[in-house]
């Protein structure tokens, strides 16, 4: 079990317990269900990565306390 | 590509066109007025605002489009975020400006897939850059039932009996799907293609209520099937489904999440077993596009990665929290000598503040002159006052570039003899603030009960670390995902 912390910086900034074996998808339904957004509505990326639905944190080396940038669309 | 269901949106904002003029709206763009066909006497009118006050020629123009629909400006059904996306899409600056209704057609047939947004940065479909240019334009009623009387334009629900195909863009590539499938989507979801759709009342309350008449099914009508037969049939499967689902739990739990229940229901479920066939055809391929990009992406990544870490530069710092310790103790000296001179001056409340902060301020300042010689000493005595501030947010960002050195010596496994390995945490553990206690709370306990103040650990008292995991997996059960894991 690792903790990401999502951060929009618009005030929304949510830190979420998941699994690394999980998806990116997985993960925007935990944060979707925190802040009340639709999962497809919420982007994750760390600079200009986008980080697609489908690879799991483990595949793209998110660690313990990481930091992840949310965006809306 | 079938207009038809742009035909559907585009009518449920028609429904109650009331043809009011709205003063605030302000979100058209001026170059879509050249194609305003409305008639001149809806212009005149406009001329003198509510309030009987002349208006300016670009409130005028502004004004000729703003009819609301329901109480709003149609163009607010797009959700502002898409809307944006949309405009600035190279297909609406240069393909949908100037479109009146008919051009619009024109362009909406020579579309070869629909959907919501795709790709990574969710960029708008062309689709969807048409419907908001119809929603701009507001075709006037008399088009709209044209459209929707005319036979190669069908609204909602005779799309039922529309078993073309369609395209879907999803983010990766396409799905195949057929028209009934996308008007059951429209018609029962409020939520399609990035669009929040208004309320629709189900068919049902609208034939207890409004005196709609039932829905026959076109098969029906053609004799096709019998629906004494088809509910037998139903009722039949899912006898047998129950009776799977007792022998083999897991397996079959999907097809019984959503029983089938009405008989117009599973005629479409029948009618688009082909297509879902092809859909898992297309989405196999798709996967296996995708692995190839992500192996090409992580690639990439390592690569950069390489290129970024400094060895040297790691070593280095070693090498200095080792000569930290000695230094500590000549630094304390000479720092009271620094106090005597502090006090001649009558700086108390600095004196205060480097009381409080004395072993940050001592790595610092150790750290620094490490780097730049003796400048910096004696930068420091020149003004000090100036520099505090600085200072520490000079702190504040080593910490940073710290903190991600430590996530990739987890990484990356680098031999260190574990007693470096114990002094390097304590440095961490004194420097990081934000960083997750959990972490080291499994190794080394009294570290983290130490004097750090993580404004993280303040959080957690309040909800202990348990209870916040049950919360996560009740959460995550809900959502369908595996428990956490220890």
């Amino acid at each position: 079990m690792i903790e990401v912390v999502c951060n929009d910086r618009l005030g929304q900034k949510v830190r979420v317990k998941v699994n690394p074996d999980d998806t990116i998808g997985d993960l925007k339904k935990v944060i979707a269900a925190q802040i009340g957004i639709r999962p497809d509505k919420i982007r994750l990326q760390k600079w200009y990565n986008v980080y697609k639905d489908h690879i799991t944190l483990e595949d793209y080396e998110i660690h313990d306390g990481d930091g992840l940038e949310l965006y809306y669309n | 590509m079938d207009s038809g269901d742009e035909d559907d949106h585009h009518q449920r904002e028609n429904d109650g066109n009331n043809n009011n003029n709205n003063d605030e709206d302000d979100e058209l763009d001026q170059q879509n007025i050249d194609n305003d066909n409305d008639d001149e006497q809806e212009v005149e009118e406009q001329q003198v605002g509510p309030d009987g006050k002349k208006l300016r020629p670009s409130q005028i123009l502004s004004l000729q489009r703003a009819k609301t629909v329901h109480g709003k400006n149609p163009t607010s059904l797009v959700e502002k975020i898409v809307r944006i996306k949309i405009q600035s899409h190279p297909y609406w600056k240069e393909k949908c400006m100037g479109l009146n209704e008919s051009t619009l057609v024109d362009r909406a047939m020579s579309l070869n897939s629909f959907g919501g947004t795709f790709g990574g940065n969710k960029q708008p479909t062309h689709f969807l850059c048409l419907m908001l240019k119809m929603l701009q334009i507001q075709p006037s009623m008399d088009i709209v039932v044209e459209f929707i009387t005319n036979e190669d334009f069908k609204y909602l629900e005779p799309l039922y009996n529309d078993y073309r195909t369609i395209r879907l863009q999803l983010d990766i590539g396409y799905r195949k799907l057929s028209m009934d499938e996308f008007v059951e989507e429209l018609l029962t979801t409020n939520y399609s293609l990035d669009i929040a759709l208004p309320h629709l009342p189900p068919r049902s309350s609208l034939e207890a209520n409004a005196g709609l008449e039932k829905r026959i099914s076109a098969l029906v009508e053609l004799e096709k099937i019998d629906i004494d037969d088809l509910t037998q049939q139903v009722i039949d499967e899912l006898d047998q489904l129950e009776n799977n689902n007792n022998n083999n739990n897991n397996s079959n739990q999907e097809k019984t999440s959503k029983p089938k229940k009405s008989t117009e229901k599973s005629e479409s479920d029948i009618t688009n077993n082909n297509s879902n066939n092809n859909k898992e055809k297309s989405r196999t391929s798709k996967d296996r596009m995708d692995i190839d990009r992500d192996t090409r992406d992580r690639d990439r990544d390592r690569d950069y990665r390489d290129r970024d870490i400094d060895r040297n530069r790691d070593r280095d710092r070693d090498r200095d929290r080792e000569r930290e310790r000695d230094k500590d103790r000549d630094y304390r000296d000479r720092d009271r000598d620094r106090d005597y001179r502090d006090r001649d001056r009558g700086r108390d409340r600095d004196r205060d503040y480097r009381d409080r902060d004395r072993d940050r301020d001592y790595r610092d300042r150790d750290r620094d002159r490490d780097r730049d010689g003796y400048r910096d000493r004696v930068y420091h005595d020149r003004d000090r006052d100036r520099d505090r501030d600085r200072d520490r947010d000079r702190d504040r960002d080593r910490a940073y570039g710290r903190d991600r050195d430590g996530d990739e010596r987890d990484s990356r496994k680098r031999d260190r003899s574990p007693v470096k390995e114990k002094e390097q945490i304590l440095g961490e553990e004194k420097i990081k603030k934000k960083k997750d206690v959990s972490k080291y709370e499994k190794g080394s306990s009294s570290l983290s009960s130490s004097s750090s103040s993580s404004s993280h650990k303040k959080e957690t008292e309040g909800k202990s670390d348990q209870q916040e995991i049950d919360e996560m997996n009740a959460l995550r059960a809900k959502l369908g995902l595996k428990p956490l894991k220890p």
